[in-house]
Order: C-alpha cells, then sequence, then structure tokens
C-alpha cells in the first residue's frame, strides 16, 4: 500500500483521536469522582452538537467562537443536574446508577428525533475546505485546528485538576471519598463541579467536532462506544490513559477504514473495547481491581 | 423473594382473557395491539429471566434476537428450509450466542456494570458484520417473499399469529413459574444476591450463569424468528440495534424484574404508549421518549418495578 | 480432616501468610487467633479456594484440594462463613438457609423444609424465616450466616469471626450452639478474638502472627506462652508481666 496514504490515515487517525481524548476525559473524570458510569455522555455530545449548529445556523456564531458560549453552558447544565437528579438518585446500586444514565440517554436521543427529525446536518464554513500541507500529504484545516484545540484543552484541564485548589479537591473526593469530608471538603459540591465539568468537556467537544464531521440523533449512540472505549482502554479515572486511548482508538479508527471499507471498519472500535474488558479490565493505565 | 403469585384461578382467568382477546378485539389495530404487547412480554421475559432472575443485566440482549432473526431467515431464504425449521433454528442460534457471550464474559470475571457494556459491544459487532457482509443481505436486509400459506409460516389473519405468540409467551410464564420453584432458580437467585456467598455454598456460578444465558439467549432468538415472520422483513438495525435491547429491558425493569409477571405488565404498558402515540399522534419516537422518562423515574421511586404497586395491597405478612 | 501444609500468601511485595501449617483433627474444634492484620482471614480465603496460593498445600480428608474451585471445596465438606455477613440480601431468611440445603437436596420442597430444620438447630425463632434477610440484625446475619452454612451438612466449617458484634448474652448461646454442631459430627475451625470464648470452646489452638504460625498448643498453654504475650501485646511485655508477678508475689 502506498506509504503516503497509510501515512494520511495515521495522521487523520491521530487528529480524531484527539477530540475523542477530550471527550473520554470527561467521562473518566465522572466516573473517577462519582464512580458513575455516564451512559448519556454520547447523547449528550450530540445534544450539545446540535447547540453548536443552531449557534452557526440561527446567530452566525462560528464553532471555534462558540466554545465561550457551549463550554459554561454546558458546565451549567451538568452542575444542575446533578444537583437537581442524579445527585439525589445515586443512591443504591451501581447498576441503577447506569440505569438511570440509560433512561436519561434514550429519553435526550429521542426528543431529538422528535425536534429535529432524523437527517444529518453538518456545517460548512469559510474554511472548510482549507489545506494544510505536511509534506506530501493534505490535511483539512479545521481538523488540524480542532486537534490542536483539544490539546489544548486537555491540558487546560490536566493543569486544572493539578494545581487548582478545587482541581485537589476533586482528586482528593476521587481517591478518599470519607476522608475528603472529614477534612471538610463539600463533597455534594464536587461531584456536582465534577459532573459540570464533564459535560463541559462536551460543550468544548462538540464545538470541536461540528466543523469537521456531522450530528444527527443517532450519532450519540456512536459517540458512547467511541467514548467507553476510549476510557476503558486508558483506565477509567486516568487522564495520561484517556490520552494514549484516544489516539489508539482514533487511529484505529482509521486503519479500520482504510483496510476494512467502511461498513467493516467501524467495527475496530467494538473489538477492542470487547477485547480490553475480556483481557485487560483496568486499561492501559487504571487501577488494578 | 416473595411475589404475589396468582391462584390457579387467576391464571386459568388471565389465560381465558388472553384466548378471547382477539375474538372480541379483531380490528386489525387492536390485533397487531395483543401480538406487540405479547411479542415483547416474550422477549423481556428472555431478558428477565437473565437480568431479573439472575442478576446479570445486559445492554445488548437485541444480540441474542438478532442472531435468531437472521438464523431463521437465512435457512429460509439461502437454504430453502421450511421456515417452521426457523424455530428450531433460531433456538438454537440464540443458545449458541448466548453460551458464547457468557463463557468470555464470565471467564474475565466481567459482573455488573462492565458486563452490560461488554453486551453492548457484542450486539454491536454482530450488527457490523451482518451489515457488512453478502450472505446476510448486507445494508439493504433481508425480505421475506410474501406467501401466506401455512405451511410457509405466514399467515394473512394476523389472529394466528396472535394465538402463535400467545403460546410462546405462555410456555415462557410456565419457564419463568419453574425457575422460581426449582432448585436451579433458587441458585441464580443466590448468585444475583451475592456470589461469593453462592460459590462457598457450592454452587458453580461460572455453569449457572452460562445456562440461564443459553436459555435466555434461545427464547431471544425465538422472539426472532417471529419477528421476521411477522414483519417479513430484517435488517442490521432492526435485528442488532439497540432499540430492542432497550425494549426488552424496560419491560422488565418496568413491570419488576425478577418476577414472572414483570414483563407482562411492562409489555402491555409498552405496546399501549407505542401504539397509542403512533396512532394518536402520528410522531415518530414519541414513545422512546416516553420509555426513557419512564424508566428514569421507575428506577427512581420504584425500583422494583410497578409490580410493586400490586404487591403492596394484597401482601399479607408472612405469606411466602 | 484438614491439613494445611507451608502455605505461603503473597500480595504485591507483601508475605501475608508465611509458611503456615495446621491440622485439624476430626471432629474437634480448632482456633486460630491472633492479632489483628495478622493474616487470618487470608489464610481462611486460601484454604476455602477464594484466593490463589503461591505456595503450599492443602488437605481435606487425605486429599488434595491445592487450587481446586471454590464450589468443589465447599462441595467436597468444607464450607466458609465470611468475616462480614454477605446474606441474600432479598431473599427471605429461610430462602438463604435453602440456598445451602440445596446442597444435598434437589427439590424445593425438601430444602425449605431441611432449612427450616436448620433454623430450629441453630435456635432461630420462626418468626425470623420469613424476613428478609436485609432487615436482620448483626447478631440475626451472624446466626444466618452459620444457618446458610450448616445446610450444606457440611464436614468441616470455617467459622470466621462469627462472635464479632454480639452481646455477651448472643455470644454464650453462640457458644452453645457451636458446640451442639460439633457435636453432631461437623469439624470446626474458627477464627475468634472474643478470648474466653476461644479458652473454653477450642481443644487446640494456633496463634498467627503476621503472617506466621508462631505458637500452637492446648488452651492453658497458650496462655501462658511469651511469643503469644508478645505478639499481642508487644514486645518486652511477657517480662513485664512476669516481673509484676513476682512482686506481687
Amino acid at each position: 500500500m502506498d506509504p503516503t496514504i497509510l501515512a494520511a490515515a495515521a495522521i487523520n487517525g491521530l487528529l480524531m483521536g484527539g477530540i475523542y481524548t477530550l471527550v473520554a476525559s470527561g467521562l473518566t473524570l465522572i466516573y473517577g469522582v462519582l464512580h458513575i458510569i455516564n451512559f448519556a455522555h454520547g447523547s449528550m455530545l450530540m445534544l450539545a452538537m446540535f447547540g453548536v449548529y443552531f449557534l452557526l445556523t440561527k446567530l452566525g456564531i462560528d464553532p471555534y467562537l462558540a466554545l465561550l458560549v457551549m463550554v459554561p453552558a454546558m458546565y451549567a447544565l451538568g452542575y444542575l443536574l446533578y444537583r437537581h437528579m442524579i445527585g439525589r438518585l445515586s443512591l443504591g446500586r451501581d447498576e441503577n446508577i447506569l440505569l438511570i444514565t440509560l433512561g436519561l440517554s434514550i429519553l435526550i436521543e429521542n426528543l431529538a428525533l422528535l425536534f429535529f427529525k432524523g437527517d444529518s446536518r453538518t456545517v460548512s464554513l469559510s474554511y472548510s475546505d482549507k489545506m494544510f500541507e505536511l509534506g506530501p500529504l493534505l490535511l483539512g484545516m479545521p481538523k488540524v485546528i480542532s486537534f490542536f484545540a483539544a490539546m489544548v484543552l486537555c491540558a487546560m484541564l490536566g493543569l486544572f485538576i493539578t494545581r487548582t485548589d478545587t482541581g485537589k479537591a476533586i482528586r482528593a473526593v476521587a481517591k478518599e471519598r470519607m476522608g475528603a469530608r472529614l477534612v471538610g471538603i463539600d463533597v455534594e459540591r464536587i461531584f456536582a463541579v465534577s459532573f459540570g465539568i464533564g459535560l463541559a468537556t462536551l460543550g468544548a467537544a462538540a464545538c470541536l467536532l461540528m466543523p469537521i464531521f456531522y450530528v444527527s440523533p443517532s450519532s450519540g449512540h456512536v459517540f458512547v462506544i467511541v467514548a467507553f472505549t476510549v476510557v476503558v482502554l486508558g483506565g477509567m479515572g486516568s487522564f495520561l490513559g484517556a490520552v494514549l486511548g484516544g489516539l489508539i482508538v482514533g487511529l484505529t479508527e482509521s486503519f479500520g477504514g482504510l483496510f476494512l471499507g467502511e461498513s467493516l471498519g467501524q467495527i475496530g472500535i467494538s473489538l477492542i473495547f470487547i477485547l480490553i474488558l475480556l483481557f485487560r479490565p483496568s486499561g492501559l493505565f487504571g487501577d488494578k481491581r | 423473594m416473595s411475589t404475589a403469585r396468582p391462584s390457579w384461578l387467576g391464571h386459568g382467568l388471565l389465560l381465558l382473557i388472553a384466548l378471547a382477546f382477539p375474538l372480541l378485539f379483531s380490528s386489525p389495530f387492536m390485533v397487531n395491539f395483543g401480538v406487540l404487547a405479547l411479542f415483547y412480554a416474550f422477549i423481556g421475559q428472555s431478558w428477565n429471566i437473565a437480568g431479573g432472575f439472575a442478576g446479570q443485566l445486559s445492554f445488548g440482549h437485541v444480540a441474542f434476537f438478532g442472531v435468531g432473526a437472521y438464523a431463521s431467515t437465512m435457512v429460509q431464504m439461502r437454504l430453502g428450509w421450511n421456515p417452521w425449521m426457523g424455530l428450531p433454528v433460531s433456538a438454537l442460534a440464540g443458545a449458541a450466542a448466548g453460551w458464547l457471550i457468557a463463557v468470555l464474559s464470565f471467564r474475565a470475571g466481567l459482573k455488573g456494570s462492565y458486563f452490560a457494556l461488554i453486551t453492548l459491544a457484542f450486539a454491536e459487532v454482530f450488527r457490523i458484520v451482518v451489515n457488512s457482509v453478502e450472505v446476510t443481505g448486507g445494508g439493504l436486509g433481508m425480505l421475506i417473499p410474501m406467501k401466506q400459506t401455512a405451511a410457509n409460516f405466514q399467515f394473512g389473519d394476523r389472529r394466528v399469529f396472535y394465538f402463535i405468540i400467545l403460546a410462546l409467551t405462555v410456555a415462557s410464564v410456565l419457564l419463568a413459574l419453574w425457575l422460581k420453584a426449582s432448585r436451579f432458580g433458587a441458585r441464580l437467585a443466590a448468585i444475583r444476591e451475592n456470589e461469593d456467598s453462592a460459590r462457598a455454598l457450592g454452587i458453580n456460578t461460572f455453569a449457572e450463569k452460562t445456562k440461564i444465558m443459553m436459555i435466555s439467549g434461545a427464547i431471544a432468538g425465538i422472539g426472532g424468528c417471529f419477528f421476521a415472520q411477522y414483519f417479513l422483513y430484517i435488517d442490521p438495525t432492526i435485528a442488532f440495534g439497540v432499540d430492542k435491547s432497550v425494549e426488552m429491558l424496560l419491560v422488565s425493569m418496568i413491570g419488576g424484574a425478577g418476577t414472572v409477571y414483570g414483563p407482562l405488565i411492562g409489555a402491555v404498558l409498552l405496546a399501549a404508549i407505542s401504539e397509542v402515540t403512533r396512532a394518536w399522534f402520528t410522531i415518530q419516537g414519541l414513545s422512546l421518549v416516553l420509555y426513557g422518562a419512564l424508566l428514569v423515574v421507575i428506577i427512581a421511586y420504584l425500583p422494583n418495578g410497578l409490580i410493586d404497586l400490586f404487591k403492596r395491597r394484597s401482601q399479607r405478612p408472612g405469606s411466602p | 480432616m484438614l491439613k494445611v501444609t507451608n502455605l505461603t500468601k503473597i500480595f504485591g511485595g507483601l508475605k501475608a501468610v508465611d509458611g503456615a501449617s495446621l491440622e485439624v483433627g476430626q471432629g474437634r474444634i480448632v482456633a486460630l487467633i491472633g492479632p489483628n492484620g495478622a493474616g487470618k482471614t487470608t489464610l481462611f480465603a486460601c484454604i476455602a479456594g477464594f484466593l490463589p496460593i503461591n505456595q503450599g498445600r492443602v488437605e481435606l480428608l487425605g486429599q488434595d484440594i491445592t487450587g481446586m474451585k471454590v464450589h468443589d471445596i465447599a462441595r467436597l465438606g468444607m464450607v466458609r462463613t465470611f468475616q462480614i455477613t454477605q446474606p441474600f440480601a432479598k431473599l427471605t431468611v429461610l430462602e438463604n438457609i435453602a440456598v445451602g440445603s440445596h446442597q444435598l437436596h434437589e427439590r424445593r420442597a425438601d430444602a425449605l423444609s431441611h432449612a427450616r430444620n436448620v433454623a430450629e438447630r441453630v435456635g432461630m425463632p420462626a418468626a425470623m424465616l420469613d424476613q428478609p434477610a436485609a432487615e436482620l440484625t448483626v447478631a440475626g446475619r451472624k446466626r444466618l450466616e452459620l444457618a446458610r452454612a450448616l445446610a450444606t451438612e457440611p464436614k468441616l466449617l470455617l467459622l470466621d469471626e462469627v462472635m464479632a458484634g454480639l452481646n455477651p448474652q448472643e455470644i454464650v448461646d453462640i457458644i452453645g450452639i457451636i458446640r451442639k454442631i460439633r457435636d453432631g459430627g461437623v469439624t470446626i475451625l474458627l477464627i475468634e478474638h472474643v478470648m474466653h470464648a476461644v479458652m473454653s470452646l477450642s481443644e487446640h489452638i494456633y496463634v498467627l502472627s503476621y503472617g506466621k504460625i508462631i505458637a500452637q498448643g492446648a488452651p492453658k498453654d497458650i496462655v501462658n506462652n511469651r511469643d503469644v504475650v508478645e505478639a499481642y501485646l508487644g514486645r518486652g511485655a511477657a517480662e513485664q508481666m512476669a516481673a509484676a508477678e513476682g512482686q506481687h508475689a
């Protein structure tokens, strides 16, 4: 096979992978802190993408600029959602929460279907067709911009978690809930903040994905598997793992499509997910259970 | 686990009502509603015995349904077998899929949420495979040519289908009742409540879990065969899409997971919502919105399902 | 009945159990004691097959059961209870015990009546039987744990701190019940912290400290054993006690 094609597939895979990392980091944060497997992660991303879509088509706001709107908006949504709904229902078994987030995802996905109908939406920007040249390769400009933006945001998130007081509190709660409570941390607030941040990353990812992808009410389902695979691959609760996992998943998707074709190519991600769960459920970096 | 169990009289009455239903309400709409309700009850029971009885919650139960649907359709269309052979074929196919997923997942020690997620992934893999392969019709799916004779397992009078699915549902209820009264069922309940204790008491949890997944898979597979014959069309999304997994799960959780009649109650409700929203509002997807909301509400306020409402009135202290 | 030879269990770099050997003769009550964290429950878990062993052998009635699966060991007649009780929460007490009874009784009706029998043997009031296990008190749960294991008609019972959390009266009751069980032909190996119970029940005692068996013998010998005292009270404690006694004499 022509090395140029392989290289192009690799680079494209890595670029997408960067964005998957951003999506997965929210999921891994929510799991790490709240021990909730947020099944609604995918449908919320879909919702956020519709948000970006309408911001552009109705108000003319460029998706990248929309970051300033979407991130705080999704944060607020997450915070309130936790405070008024999920927080109350968190008591009880792990599986109950999984079912509740499942219910939420069904609700969101089908409300979207109701209001937005089943068609896919894409956006077309003035720079959608511009290309970067990298040696013999031509890379779409939006993809490259999104990748770097995603990496910057991941780094910012990482700094927030490691350097700020809230970040430290978050890590404390993730490591030892009771102990955190005993030293005076408002654990409920940290839960809400973490959930908010989790959704905020989706808001950001939505802005970065809209220029290079499409959105339709059923894409939530696709994103869920991708996000979970990244998280499980990297290890639940590990950021470094999410980064590595994202890149690997991006590459798999790209090469899968290249070697197996459009339809069968999608199988790569699900297979990775299954294989990881069967052979190394703690992921590449997670805590061994 | 104690359940309010109707007596033989109660059972007989239920059966009588079910038998009389299509004779009293013979409009196509009502017959279809009846078929749908029983169909959901049947496949819901499949999920219920694995998820409710044995505690193995799966999010990908559609995998068994789809395997059965495709297996029975393929032996009919590609091998020219009599369509009625689809019933045993789909049962075997479903059981085989159940065995495969069980053995892989349980050997790896997966439980709880991880198990739920891996079943989802398996269903997705199956979907992608049948979507990409010619022998299954790829993305276009498979259309069964209409030839409505009894020998061909197709019936112009939909009421025949009603009685078939009624028979299947009755069988599934009998199976569930048997489970409740048997050692196998008691062991499954133990596994559900606390697997370590179950092992310490001599229960081979791996074997029992695998067995129930096979039985559950067989039932869902038969459901797939029935569905294919009723609608004469299947494709990767219908056969392996998340929607059916959700419906199978919902019907049991809403009605009462782990009870014999939970899936029936849930199925009637779901079929009602589905048909009513379709007929009166002609909005696509409204029913699923309601399903989602219903799931959240039930888990939050009535985690044992709607059957709890029945229990609270008739429960006598100390009754088994 | 039970013979454990040189059992070693390593977690990461730590030897939780270090070359432990013990023997339990048929029909006897043997106790395993030691300070907290000594590795007693780990040893139980290893013997019963819940944890893989790094080194050593476990023999039940002469048969090598090292590495066997938990449920196979249970079916051979060795059943353990858990320190932190693990009832089948949503099932009733009777149904809980019946799970054990089903080991030997296939029909539901037989298992249930056998379970009723076992419940009586263990001194459970009939009213308790229809309660969901989740609603029991600590004492009730401990008794249920015991009854469930007993219902499998085991040859050897491994009881893990079955008296923890019980008040003095309940302890007295359970001592009586354990004796009755032994008199019925069951061999018992128990982990216990309630010393007077250990002294009055057991015929032989093993002492575990930091994963090693540091002493074994009849109760009266263990009490005066210097290593045992030091394991519980610290280095030099034995001398201090002897000196104190010398002063008072």
